[in-house]
Formats: structure tokens, sequence, C-alpha cells
């Protein structure tokens, strides 16, 4: 018995020993900690999908969950948990004694105004009645079965309703005394929500101040949040070094990283998620409406080189459309659809009609002369792209990339007035869903792709409310895709966060930035 | 004097609602607009789109909308801009201190190295001062704004560390920190209109010295410094503000490369990314204020003309 | 009748008062330095300047037959450098030309005729003067697409106000000149008395301002490859080089120094012959150039 107690001490002591040496320094309260942001233009919810004002709003608000920073499944966080109870209901519980700040013109200070489930459907009819840049989808009826617990409706099951980034993610709980108080457009100029910090002081597009919010229902150790405006990106780098600011959310210039992971005094983050970088195929027109044209095309290039001189390893090959850091549908096995094989490439657009005839040393089509315009974005990717056709202009392809203003380049997209285009997706769970379903054609799906034969796998995939079920039903959908080149994956590029070493817990924002949490607890090091 | 000045002023009339005119016709005939470039987020949300689409009137014909927006104008209210919901007023009045501040700074700059080192040339023909004087001013004139502002941003910025390479300072600064901020945007923008102005002075003041009334001066006595500063000068500075006021446009307009190469959120900038997303109310909103700048500007330039020099008169 | 001056009467004189500018020599021989490399640039460099090297990006200066090294694509400096000069030298002509013809008829026929062709021209120069020249800039090739072309007759656009202002004000104050009223009274037809009496006038301050015009477009196109709009990568173009250039400035300076510099050298070199120009043509001549 003696041996037993003594051996639990000692278990104890060693894991208690164990888990301080583990976790290092204990936290410290205290500081202000600054993040670089592009542009902050204004607060108002769901009107722009803009990272920075959603990345600064996730810190003021609550959202019923986050995303896990190791795998991005859903993790509670106003909410307590949820349940299905059949495919197309979902009832959430929220925790109890959350309240919203106080000290603001719609709570005096000292007020103790509890999160209710109320406030939750108000919330999120809110969302639905304003937001332009979010959609939760189809929800049929929202409504509190008690204090605390909250019951949504759809129309059809649906699994994304909170496994991606940017449906119920970013919903935020609101109180309605502040909307009636202060209006929609007064309530952008002074935020409330019960987020763990709250709304100090905020100049449009040079800073948001943002104070501790001691009642919140984890530890809050910072004093205060800043987001300073710093639309260059090289500026921000420099900012970075001097001091000016600590962290930098997210690395626009991945040239910039290698330099910072030198550097003794910062590290670099790496977040768990990144985006999607592809070439589209407009498959309406001739001669890209033909599956073996588009193969021949693939054929030609050579990714691999392209993407690593661009991005080196801060990145990997892509060889379907879904990111490996989205939990079903990711498919490593689609690699055999690709290949380098020029020769094979050049042999089947010779068979397609492809000859050059007026030897200026560019193939012709069927006698007249042939061109590629890559239509995309400004951006990274335009310098893999600028590779990419230089490499097919080697092979007698007269390529060239064209980078267009952003809004050209989605009205040509949308009116189908492309041939070859970079595929602009973000990489989140609906993304393959919007780019190739034939019922996004007029949106997302600006490949005109129209498949039954996909579109009946995805359908049925969005029945099934568990991923295992859904994997299987999406990846044979995606090879079906690939199998026809709809598009040509190219990379995905990982996504870094640089913060100065005294930063502690940072984690690079997915779905929103989460600087409290139970997985992480911001606090400065000094 | 009246009459001029009523007449001057409405004359700006047409010039303004043909700027307006022509934004409009731009923006609305071309390819892309603020509604598909929101549709073509993947996650937006297509019905509230389409509500926002007919609250802003956006699916009437272009004449309807022109005239509407006009109407709205003239009782002062500048609509809203489409991508942030926010009244247009509101964001460029945020900006415009900037923008001000960087542009009469740089004015300021530009007096500053201009005029004293013009005189001096004039003063002192054929002397050190004289030929730097012209190199300056040729330097000035003639380098890229672009190329002018990174290379100060290089040297004095990263590799000697002593200046802040970017516009603004953290939103809480005090007046005397903007001012160190605003140091390498000012000299950048304002080169090359220090450059014009050098040379312009050096040439009215040389012209002036020689003139009848300056060699009468010196018959009489005056010392060389009263010869210039009571003398030439005077006659000099007419041309030196003619030429300002028209300068003034052209630092307007490359305020947008100094406060994108300097992190400066100005009306500038404002104005580039409301073009990118062909938000109409915006992009008519910052144009048409900086068309009024100008304008003002030149009026004042004009007015100020009659003023000093009752001689003249608009024919 | 007396020999009609023109202004080729007297050019032995004027060369040699030309010569004595000694600047004005120097931009000369710089200006066809560059103008010689612009034309000659595919017989003389060694790379071609598309090609890119990825293995040997950022290449220092001298190493490797790149004698000013290579960019972040392998890819030669000078020669991209050499067919840089073509684009920026071709855009300078082209839009002075276009502006200089568009601005001398509209001024034309603004001061010969006044009245309402006078106001509405006027009115139109206002306009176009007080557009922030940049941001029209920016709204068209935005909406038009980014292309040479595009470039060229835009920046015209806002450049032919001055022209027009230039030659209206020495129309009017020819159009009372005694022999123009002597034509009239012969019964010349108006396009007589302004082609063949008039605008010979007007042309030696149109040639001022016309070279005093050249670098402000190519400054104003090199801004605006700046900016990402105007010419194209990988077309070489000195301001869009410089664009390049920005995003690799903390590692390699080199890629925005080269191609700034040779704006820098080609605009100075056209002030020095304009001011020389200006000089020697007539002295009084820079008062009226407002």
């Amino acid at each position: 018995m003696f041996r037993k107690t003594f051996s639990a001490i000692i278990l104890t002591a060693l894991l208690l020993g164990g888990s301080t040496a583990a976790f290092g320094a204990t936290p410290r309260s205290g500081g202000t900690l600054k993040i670089a942001a592009s542009s902050l233009q204004s607060l108002q919810l769901y009107k722009t999908a803009a990272n920075d004002i959603t990345d600064s709003q996730s810190v003021i608000f609550d959202t019923l969950f986050i995303l896990s920073k190791d795998d991005f499944k859903p993790i509670p966080s106003l909410a307590e948990g949820w349940t299905n109870p059949d495919p197309l209901t979902w009832v959430f519980s929220i925790k109890k004694g959350v309240l919203f700040h106080d000290d603001n013109p719609v709570f005096p200070k000292g007020t103790r105004r509890e999160v209710t489930a109320d406030d939750v459907v108000y919330s999120i009819e809110f969302m639905q009645k304003t937001s332009t840049a979010y959609t939760l989808g189809p929800i049929t009826g929202v409504k509190a079965l008690d204090r605390y617990t909250v019951e949504i409706t759809t129309k059809t099951p649906q699994p994304f309703l909170v496994n991606d980034p940017n449906r119920l993610c970013r919903m935020c709980i609101i109180p309605k005394e502040a909307i009636d108080k202060l209006g929609e457009d007064g309530f952008a100029k002074h935020p409330i929500g019960s987020g763990a910090y709250k709304f100090k002081s905020f100049s449009p597009d040079s800073g948001l101040l943002l104070v501790k919010n001691a009642f919140y229902r984890l530890p809050v150790y910072l004093d205060a949040v800043e987001f300073v405006v710093i639309p260059d990106p090289l500026a921000q780098s420099i900012a970075l070094q001097s001091g000016e600011i600590d962290v930098i959310k997210h690395l626009f210039n991945l040239e910039m990283a290698d330099s910072f992971e030198k550097n003794p005094k910062f590290n670099v983050v790496k977040s768990g998620g990144g985006s999607y970088r592809g070439l589209g195929f407009n498959t309406t027109v001739a001669p890209y409406s033909s599956p073996a044209v588009r193969k021949a095309l693939s054929m030609l290039l050579d990714i691999d080189t392209a993407y690593k001189a661009i991005i080196g390893d801060h990145g990997e090959r892509a060889y379907g459309q879904v990111p490996p850091w989205v939990p079903f549908g990711y498919d490593r096995s689609l690699k055999d659809l690709w290949s380098y094989d020029p020769a094979q490439g050049l042999k089947i657009l010779a068979a397609n009609g492809f000859k050059d005839q007026d030897g200026d040393g560019f193939l012709d089509l069927n006698g007249k002369p042939f061109k590629i315009e890559i239509k995309t974005l400004a951006g990274s990717q335009v310098k893999a792209l600028t590779i990419l056709a230089t490499q097919l202009r080697e092979k007698g392809i007269n390529a060239s990339v064209l980078t267009q203003d952003t809004a050209v380049w989605a009205d040509d997209l949308l009116k189908g007035n492309t041939t070859v285009f970079f595929d602009y997706s973000f990489a989140g769970t609906t993304g393959f869903h919007s780019l190739f379903h034939g019922s996004m054609i007029g949106a997302a799906n600006t490949h005109f792709y129209n498949n039954p034969e996909v579109n009946k796998l995805l359908d049925e995939a969005l029945t099934k409310v568990k991923f295992d079920e859904l994997s299987s039903l999406w990846k044979k959908a995606q090879r079906l895709v690939f199998k026809d080149t709809v598009g040509i994956p190219l990379y995905f590029e990982y996504s870094y966060a640089v913060a100065s070493k005294k930063v502690v817990d940072f984690v690079p924002p997915w779905g929103g930035l989460t600087l409290v949490s139970t997985e992480n607890n911001v606090w400065l090091n000094k | 004097m009246g009459k001029y000045l009523a007449r001057r002023i409405l004359t700006t009339i047409p010039v303004l609602v043909g700027i307006s005119f022509i934004v409009f016709a731009l923006v609305s005939f071309a390819p892309g607009d603020s509604i598909s470039l929101m549709l073509s987020n993947e996650t937006v949300n297509v019905e509230n789109v389409a509500k926002l689409k007919a609250e802003l009137g956006l699916d009437r014909p272009w004449y309807v909308q022109y005239v509407s927006y006009m109407g709205k104008l003239v009782k002062g209210d500048m609509g809203r801009s489409v991508q942030f919901n926010r009244p247009v007023a509101e964001m460029i009045g945020e900006k415009i201190g900037n923008t001000f501040k960087l542009t009469i700074f740089s004015c300021l700059v530009s007096l500053c190295i201009a005029i004293p080192l013009g005189v001096l040339a004039a003063a002192r023909r054929r002397s050190i001062f004289d030929y730097s004087a012209t190199a300056i001013a040729l330097v000035g004139v003639s380098m890229p704004s672009f190329y002018l502002g990174l290379l100060l941003i290089l040297f004095f910025g990263l590799r000697l560390g002593w200046l802040p390479i970017r516009g603004l300072p953290t939103y809480d600064s005090t007046f005397l920190k903007q001012i160190r901020y605003l140091i390498l945007p000012s000299i950048t923008l304002g080169s090359s209109m220090a450059g014009i102005l050098t040379r312009l002075t050096r040439a009215t003041m040389i012209e002036a010295l020689g003139q009848d009334f300056a060699r009468t001066a010196r018959a009489k006595g005056q010392s060389e410094m009263g010869v210039l500063f009571k003398h030439a000068f005077p006659n000099a500075f007419l041309p030196i503000l003619t030429t300002f006021g028209m300068q003034f446009g052209s630092l307007l307009g490359g305020a947008v490369i100094i406060e994108t190469i300097f992190s400066l959120p100005g009306l500038g900038m404002l104005a580039m990314n409301a073009v990118k997303f062909r938000d109409l109310p915006l992009i008519q909103g910052t144009v048409l204020v900086f068309a009024v700048c100008f304008v003002a500007v030149m009026l004042i330039v004009d007015i100020l003309y009659v003023f000093i020099d009752p001689r003249i008169r608009y024919d | 009748m007396k020999k009609r001056k023109t202004i080729f009467s007297g050019t032995p004189r004027l060369l040699k008062v030309f010569a004595r500018h000694k600047l004005g020599i120097v931009g000369l021989i710089a200006l066809s330095a560059f103008i010689m490399i612009a034309v000659f640039a595919p017989v003389l460099v060694r790379f071609d300047p598309y090609t890119m090297d990825l293995e040997h990006a950022f290449v220092p200066a001298g190493s490797g037959g790149h004698l000013l090294g290579t960019d972040n694509f392998g890819r030669d400096t000078l020669s991209r450098l050499a067919y840089g000069a073509r684009i920026s030298l071709l855009i300078g002509i082209v839009v002075v030309t276009l502006a200089a013809v568009v601005g001398t008829i509209l001024g034309l026929l603004s001061g010969y005729y006044g009245g309402w062709v006078d106001f509405t021209v006027m009115r139109l120069v206002e306009v176009f003067y007080s557009f922030p020249f940049l941001i029209l800039v920016i709204a068209v090739m935005a909406i038009l697409g980014p292309s040479i072309f595009n470039v060229m007759w835009v920046l015209g656009l806002v450049h032919w106000p001055s022209y027009a202002r230039l030659v209206r004000g020495q129309v009017l104050s020819l159009r009372n000149i005694e022999y123009i009223q002597a034509a009239k009274t012969t019964g010349c037809g108006d396009a007589r008395i302004i082609f063949r009496h008039i605008m010979p006038n007007t042309i030696t301050p149109i040639i001022v301002q016309a070279t005093l015009g050249i670098p402000g477009a190519i400054l104003s196109s090199a801004a605006l490859g700046f900016l990402g709009f105007g010419v194209q990568q990988p077309t070489p173009e000195w301001g869009s080089m410089v664009n390049e250039g920005k995003d690799y400035i903390l590692l390699n300076s080199d890629m925005i120094l080269w191609p700034g510099l040779c704006i820098f050298l080609v605009v100075l070199s056209f002030n020095f012959i304009g001011d020389a120009l200006r000089d020697t043509l007539d002295p009084r001549l820079s008062k009226q150039l407002k």
C-alpha cells in the first residue's frame, strides 16, 4: 500500500516535472501584440471575405466553434458541442456564463449580459439577412430550444456546415441591442462581441486597437492587440525586422521565408493550410473542348521544375484540386494521371491538327496561327505561369501570360471569354464542388464543365454527413474530372506566418484568427 | 473684379460635370463590374448580392444611374461604396488628410529647395551655385519618381536606417513623428516640381535682374540683396506662382505612385482600389475630389494673379 | 514680295549656337547611343531577353557572359535593357506625335475660329488638364487591358492639351497680323490661311514642346509599367522591370537599379537637348511655352 502511494507520488512528480519541462516557461501577462494587416477599411460583418477584416473580427467576436490547428476539424468554442439527431438537423448546446463585452455605448461598465441561445438565433438570422460575402447554405429554420440550446434545420444534408472554414465558422455572435441602438453602420464603427479582446479604437486603413476582455471564459494574457495597416508586403517585412510589428500573419513574399528562417530572432510558423494553384480550361471552346488536346498540353509542362523554381519547398506538387489539409478527398494516387512527356504530347497534338505550317517555329492549328493566352490575376502565381508559358514556347506553342485587372479577369471568366486561365479557388472544402459541378456553371464553374456522372457523385456525397463515406465519393469524382483534364493542378502553396521570438503560441489564421482557445493562447515573452 | 471671379467659378462647373460624366461612362462600359466581382467569389451569398444590386439601383440603365447620382450629389450625398457599404464621403474624409499632408509637405520641400537655389543661381551667375542649381534641377525633372523613391528607401531606409520607409506611423502618434515619416515621400514627390521651379526661378530672376528697374535701383545705391528681394523677386514671383499652380495638378496625380511605394493610405490608393473593384460611387467621389482640388488651386492662382498684377485681365 | 523667312533659314548659324551648348551636345551623344542600341538590339546582344535560365538566377554582373548579370528568372539584364530601350523610345515618340497632331489641329481651329469652337475646345482642355491624370490612365488601362497600343493612345490623350493651348496662343497672336488680313481680303480660303500662313510659324514652339514632351511620355509609360499597367511581362519594359525587381529589393537591388538608371539617363538626355534647343531657336520663346 505504501509502495502504491509512493509510486503514485513519483509518477505524478515525474509527470509534472516532465510537463513543465516540455511546456517551458509559464505564460506571462502583459504587453501589446502588434499584427500587420494589408488593409482594414471597415469592420462591417459579412461584406467582404478579405482576410484582414475577418481575422480581426474573429478576435472580437465568438463563434460557435473554431477549426483545430492540427487537422482543421471543428472544435468547440462558444458551443460546448453539437449533434445530428437526423441528417437535416443540428443541435448546438452553448456554454453557460459567457458574457458580452461591457464598457461600451451599449453595455455600460459593469453590465453582465450573458450570451444565450436567443443571441445565437439572432446572429444566424442577421448573417442570413445581411451577408453578401458568405453563405450558410440552405437553412430552413433556426430556433432556440432552451436558454442554452439552438436547433438549425437544413433543406438538404449539409456536411460542410461545420467543416468548411467559410460557413458557420464565420458566424459571429452579436447582441441584438447593439444593432438596434447603433444601427449596422454604427455597429461597424464600434463592434461588440464576446471574444477574448474587445474593441477600443479604429482608424480605417491605419490601425485597430483591441484590449483585453477580463471576463473571457479562458485566461487572456495580452493587454492589447493592435492591427497595424501596412499595405506593402516589403514594408511589412521591414517593419517586422525593425520591431515595429511583432507578427506577419500571412507572408506574401515566400522569398522572404528563407531569410526569416535563418534569422534567430524570428519564428516562421507554417500554417496547416495554403492555396491551390492550377490551370483551368474553358471546355466549350475549341480546341480545348477536346480532352485529348487538353491532356496533350498537360504533357508539355514540366510542373515540378516550374513551381520549385518559384517557391522551392514552400509548397508541394498538386495532382488533384483537393488539398492535403482538407479532411477528406485528398488523393495522392492521382499522380498516375500526370506525366511530363513532351514527345508524346506533341504527337497527340500533331494528330489533332497542330502543325507548323508557316515556319515561324510555332504550331498552327488547321492552318491558322495558334496562340495560348493564359489569363490570370496579379499575384505570386504569375511567376510560375510565366515559366510554364516559356516552357510551352520552347516546345513550339506560342503561349503568353496575360495579367488582368481583377474585375476584368472575373468578368471574362464568368462570361466564358477565356480559353486557358488561372484556376482560383479557396482551398477549403467546397472548392472542388464549386469548380466542377454542373450546377455551378455561371458562377464558380468557369470551365463550363457538365459531366452527369461527376454531378451524380458529388450530389450523393453531399448527402453524407460522415466524412469517410463522403471521401470515397469525392475521390471518385475528382479522378473523373482530372482524367478528362478539365484543369491542370499545378501546386499547393503553403502559407506562413512570421513572428518575433518573443511571441509565444501564435497560430496562423485559418477560418479566422485564434489568439485564445483551448489549443493555443498567445502571450509575449519579453 | 467680382464679375471676373463669378465667371471664372462658373466655367469650372461644366468642367467638373464633364469629368464626372466621362468617369461614369468609362466605368459603366468597362468589362467587369462590382457585382460580378462579388459573384466570382466562391463563398458568395448569391441572393443577398442580388438584393444589394437592386438596393443600389445597379440594375437600371447607366444614364438613369448617372442622373440619379448627380441629383444626389447636388444635395451633398456622394453615395455609398459598393464594396464596403460605407458612405463615400466618410471614406474620403478619412484619407484626404493623409494626401493633403503629403502634398503640402511636398510643396513646402519643393519651394524651400527651388526658390533659394534659383535666387542664388541668378545672383551668382556661372558660379558653383549656378551650375549645381541647374544640375539639381535637371536631375529632379529627369528622375522617375518611383525610382527615386525606391533609391531613397534603399539607402536611407534600409542601408543606413536613418529614416522610416513607411508614409505614416501608427495612428496614435505625435505631429513631429509624422513629419519624420513624411520626409522621404515628400522629397520623392516634390523632386520633379523642385526641378521645374528651380529652373524657372533662376530664369525669371536672371531676366528680372537684367531689366531697367533693377539697373535703376542699383544706380540709386540699392544693395545687391535689396535689388534681389525688393525689386527682382516680386517680378519673378508671378510666373513662379502660375507654374506652381499648374504643377500642383501633376503632384496630385503623382501621389498615387508615392502612396503605393511608401504604404501611405491616401486618396490615390483609395482611388486605385476603387478602380480595381469597379466601385463606381467611390471612383466618382475620389476623382471629383481630385478634380475639385486641382481646379480650386488653379482658381486661387488666377485670382492671386489678378490681385497682384492689376494690368492683367482675362481675355 | 520679300522671300518668306522660314525656320530653316539661318540653319548653319543655329547649328553653331547649338554647338556651344555643351550639355546639349552631351545629351545628343547619349541619346544617339541609346537609339543605336535600341535599333540594333537584336544584333548587339548575346542573349535572348526572354530566355529563362532558372539555374543561373541573380548571377552577379560580369560572370557567365552576362555583362550586367541576370534577373530572378535568369534572363540576361543587358539584353532586356536593350530591348526595353526600343519600347520606351517608341512609346515616347508615338505619344508625342499623336498629342502634337491632335493638339495642333484643335489649337489651330480653336484659335482661328474662336466663338463656340474655341469655347468647347478650351473646356475640353480644362477637363483633360484637371483630370488626375494617373487615375484616368489607370482606369482606361484597367478597362481596356494592358498593351503597348493602349499605353500609347491613352498617354497621347493626356498630353494633347498643352499643344492645343500653345498653338491657340500662337494663332491668336498671329491672327491679326497684316499679311493674314491681306490674305483674307484677297479671298484666301480658311484652310489655306491656316496651313500655309499660320501653321509654319507655330512649328518651332511645337518642336521644342515635343522635345520636352518625349521625356514626360517616357516617364509616364515607365510609371504605368511600374504600377503594373502598361506593357506586360515578359516583354521587357524598363518600368515593369523596376516593378519586378521591387519584390527582391532586400535580396538583390540590381534588378531595380539598372532599368531605373536607363530611364533617368534617356530622360536626362532629352532634357539636355530640349534646353539647348530652346535657347538656340529663340531665347524669347521660353516665355511662350506656358
